[in-house]
């Protein structure tokens, strides 16, 4: 079958049997997106897309499922003002994330603040737990996140104390 | 093939990695875990789509790893279920898959070995002995003896992306790119495998995350599986395991098995050591040599014991290659020692830390190599630092206080302290020698360009590798560039292990600066300089033990970890780690304790969660989807402390550190939490109610 759908901004169509995944269809018709297709399983987090706005782990997804919707991929989301933010958060708190999960991880914090920019250590850690990468130690994941929502804020409010 | 196309390789990640007209590889793999193979029933492929036998290699069907051979591809026996018999290579993924699963392996299966407990000489791939003073005779004066049997289980690396390997045509050469820690054994590899001279191979490293010392010689054996298929195919091949896959076939960590007996004489020292002990290699141990070689001398741990027995037995079994995982061998003994040392200290109604001081390899004493020991370890300061950041004293008496048997509710406290030594970055099997290069250049703008083919593995290393040489040459540290790790263009630097970037790779770059910098104002720009490394006492081994000094540069480091057993379940949960170790010269501090950091979580996430016990079928889909990692809520605090001695004294490999006392540390705190002996990793509740029902 053939699904049309939104990646990244730019309408695409691609042929998929009923039975693919979206992170198969994702890393081979659009290896550009960066999307991996590790595990197939939803344990390793490579694949994690946002999907109509909400994280899914893209090797859950049977790809009909994605006719018509919106897909952004970690790196796309990276390019945004909002991932860049995170990823200056990331920065300044000297988070060294690797070059596989770096991506992915940005997208998860982004999301988080916009969930709740004062997210609690053990939901920021939960949040994280998605990916599964042993590069980076859990408290700078932490220390990233918080220092991202400073970031946000100074930029909000250049001007205040 | 636009050679830009090939550029991009070394940069991406192998699974993002598409190139025009490139073909995809899938391995066949034994269905059995033993037995001769008699053929291999291929299904009818299409035109596109070519097999590779092991009779289709033009060149050696092996990867050559310290010293012993593992086939590329089976050809007559087949020794692990899941060794690769044949590859297929096509244009599609999908279609490959299918063929492989319509593809028959006839083999004449035999009863595998899988069980190391009990093993016979035809298993063993290479015993190691240690002898040093009369052991017999101060077992047959000791005051007390204490005793223990040891097991600690295999690890999965969990990469952050799977092993895999490019090969492409690039003008006259083959480019291959995958994940390694050494690059020239990766050229050397696929050269010898294709018979063509290795000046023909390029091997750029390309990304590989946190290899963790899984990524030695199982990326050589994929980079010549895909370069057949490209040679033969005449086509750019990209050979990637889906995680499943790798997880069930690539090396994990060799599984340990040790008896310790410790002789204690009138004032409770230790005076003597027998040890037995064994590392199940699986098959064809490709690191067996290096692992029991370590296992041995790391047998006493940092204890001096004048009389000492050690024997290693490094056995093969028919599960896949098991290895090396954040370290070759130390922290499996170094765990046993430990354990030993806690009972030892029990027994003689020792403060844990007092007996260990009491008995601390100190100048003088001898080492298991019989040379004596150099150096005098910052003993005092790092236990006070670990007993003051930990409250350890008012924490251990009073969890000690408990009355488990009476009822006490829980949940059940622990705390438990452990210590061990980094050994220098040189290997200790005796047959790879130890001789690398760095080459530094500069040029007349002043430019300063860094060519080693070691693999950095994160932008602190290549940071620390810049500055210590912009340093040496007053220049500003962007001025100093790393060029990529290539075979061919950078000299070889040996294998990225042992924490020797910012060991031996670090001071080669010192050192061929202090060059230029002599240099400098004598010669015309641009100056090159070469500097490289050999071990000035190197380890050789005899039937009865070994010679040299492989101590004189190693780091110290203590843990402590606190914890609770869950009131339910019994299962440990660490609430706190502390760790102190004195680096020698700090290169930079901030990674320093990044570093110590997540090796300080991977070492909680073996001691509790990570579980891996390969069945009479091998590592099958149960092993996969049962494997844990510990949750990152699970993380407890961790505070570190740096002991420092000064600017002068060499920065000193400390990055395994936490692999080796964290886990003893842990069993020394559930022993404590529980009021039973635990003498085998992973630590789990099953495990603790076990044992408490047993007393």
């Amino acid at each position: 079958m053939t699904i049309d759908f939104i990646l990244d901004g730019a309408d695409v169509s691609c042929r998929a049997r009923a039975t693919d995944r979206l992170s198969d269809v994702l890393a081979q018709e659009f290896p550009e997106a960066g999307v991996g297709s590790d595990c197939r399983a939803g344990r390793c987090g490579r694949c994690v897309v946002l999907m109509d706005g909400k994280l899914v782990l893209s090797c859950l997804v049977p790809a009909f499922r994605v006719r018509g919707a919106e897909i952004v991929s970690p790196r796309a989301y990276a390019r945004t003002e909002e991932g860049e933010s995170v990823a200056a958060g990331f920065a300044r708190a000297g988070v060294a994330a690797c070059e596989f999960c770096t991506p992915q991880r940005v997208l998860i914090a982004g999301l988080l603040l916009e969930e709740a920019a004062g997210a609690s250590e053990r939901r920021i850690l939960e949040a994280m737990q998605t990916v599964q990468c042993r590069c980076v130690e859990p408290s700078a994941l932490v220390r990233g996140v918080r220092a991202a929502v400073e970031l946000r804020s100074e930029r909000k409010w250049p001007h205040a104390r | 093939m636009p050679a830009s196309k090939l550029a991009d390789a070394a940069t991406t990640p192998l699974s993002e990695l598409r190139v025009p007209g490139m073909l995809h590889v899938v391995a066949v793999r034994s269905p059995v875990s033993r037995g001769t193979l008699r053929g291999v029933e291929l299904p009818r492929l299409g035109k596109d789509y070519r097999a590779v036998l092991a009779s289709d290699i033009p060149g050696r069907n092996e990867v050559s790893s310290f010293g012993v051979a593992v086939p590329l591809l089976a050809s007559d026996r087949v020794r692990y279920r899941g060794e690769a018999v044949a590859l297929l290579v096509g244009p599609d993924l999908e279609a490959l898959e299918e063929l492989r699963d319509r593809t028959n392996v006839l083999v004449d299966e035999e009863a595998p070995f899988l069980d190391f407990g009990r093993f016979s000489s035809d298993q063993v791939l290479a015993r190691r002995t240690l002898k040093l003073g009369d052991s017999e005779l101060a077992f047959s004066v000791a005051s007390r003896i204490v005793e223990g049997d040891f097991e600690v289980g295999s690890q999965e690396h969990w990469y952050a992306e799977p092993q895999g390997a490019f090969a492409g045509f690039d003008y006259d050469k083959l480019l291959v790119v995958c994940g390694t820690q050494w690059p020239y054994h990766v050229r050397d590899t696929v050269a010898g495998a294709l018979g063509v001279p290795p000046a023909e191979i390029i091997v750029r490293p390309g990304p590989a995350g946190p290899h963790l010392d899984g990524r030695i010689w199982y990326p050589s054996l994929m980079a010549a599986q895909a370069a057949l298929t490209a040679w033969l195919s005449r086509r750019n091949v990209r050979f990637v395991l889906p995680r499943e896959e790798d997880f069930r076939v690539s090396p994990k960590r060799a599984r340990y098995r040790a008896s310790y007996r410790a002789a204690l004489d009138g004032e409770s020292n230790l005076s003597a050591l027998e040890v037995s002990l064994a590392l199940n290699v699986g098959a064809y141990g490709p690191l067996a040599e290096e692992l029991v070689a370590r296992a041995c001398l790391g047998a006493q741990g940092v204890y001096a014991c004048p009389n000492l027995s050690v024997k290693g037995y490094a056995v093969s079994t028919d599960t896949p290659p098991l290895g090396s995982l954040a370290g070759i061998g130390d922290a499996q003994s170094n765990f046993a020692m430990e354990r030993i040392a806690e009972r030892a200290a029990a027994a003689s109604g020792a403060d844990p830390v007092d007996w260990r001081a009491r008995n601390l390899l100190r100048k003088g004493s001898a080492t298991p190599t019989g040379t004596p020991f150099g150096q005098t370890w910052p003993f005092d300061a790092l236990s006070a630092a670990l007993r003051r950041m930990s409250d350890f004293d008012r924490k251990r008496a009073s969890y000690g206080l408990a009355d488990r048997a009476g009822g006490a509710e829980g949940p059940w406290r622990g705390i438990g302290i452990a210590f061990a030594r980094q050994l220098s970055g040189a290997f200790v099997g005796g047959s790879v020698p130890n001789s690398y290069s760095v080459e530094v250049e500069l040029d007349k703008e002043l430019r300063l360009a860094i060519r080693s083919s070691a693999v950095p593995g994160s932008a602190s290393v290549e940071r620390i590798w810049r500055e210590s040489a912009a340093a040496m040459l007053a220049l500003d540290p962007s001025d100093v560039a790393l060029e990529p790790p290539a075979t061919g263009e950078a000299p070889n630097s040996g294998p990225s292990v042992l924490s020797r970037n910012v060991t031996i790779v670090a001071s080669l770059i010192e050192r061929a600066c202090a060059t230029v910098k002599r240099r400098r104002f004598r010669e015309p720009l641009p100056i090159v300089a070469r500097s490289t490394a050999r071990v000035a006492n190197p380890v050789s081994w005899t039937a009865e033990g070994a010679e040299g000094a492989p101590f004189e540069d190693a780091a110290l480091g203590g843990a402590v970890v606190e914890l609770e057993l869950d009131a339910w379940s019994l299962e440990p949960r660490a609430t706190g780690v502390w760790i102190a170790v004195a680096p020698g010269r700090l290169h930079d501090e901030r990674h320093a304790r990044r570093s110590l950091e997540n090796a300080a979580v991977l070492a909680l996430s073996q001691c509790a969660w990570e579980r891996l016990d390969p069945s009479p079928e091998g590592l099958g889909v149960d092993a996969y989807a049962g494997y844990r990692l510990m949750p990152l809520t699970a993380v407890p605090p961790i505070g570190i402390e740096f002991i420092l001695e000064g600017k002068r004294v060499q920065a000193r490999g400390i990055g395994e550190l936490p692999f080796d006392c964290v886990p003893a540390a842990f069993a020394n705190a559930v022993a404590l939490a529980a009021g039973i002996g635990i003498d085998t990793l992973p630590v789990e509740g099953e495990l603790v109610a076990e044992r408490i029902r047993a007393t």
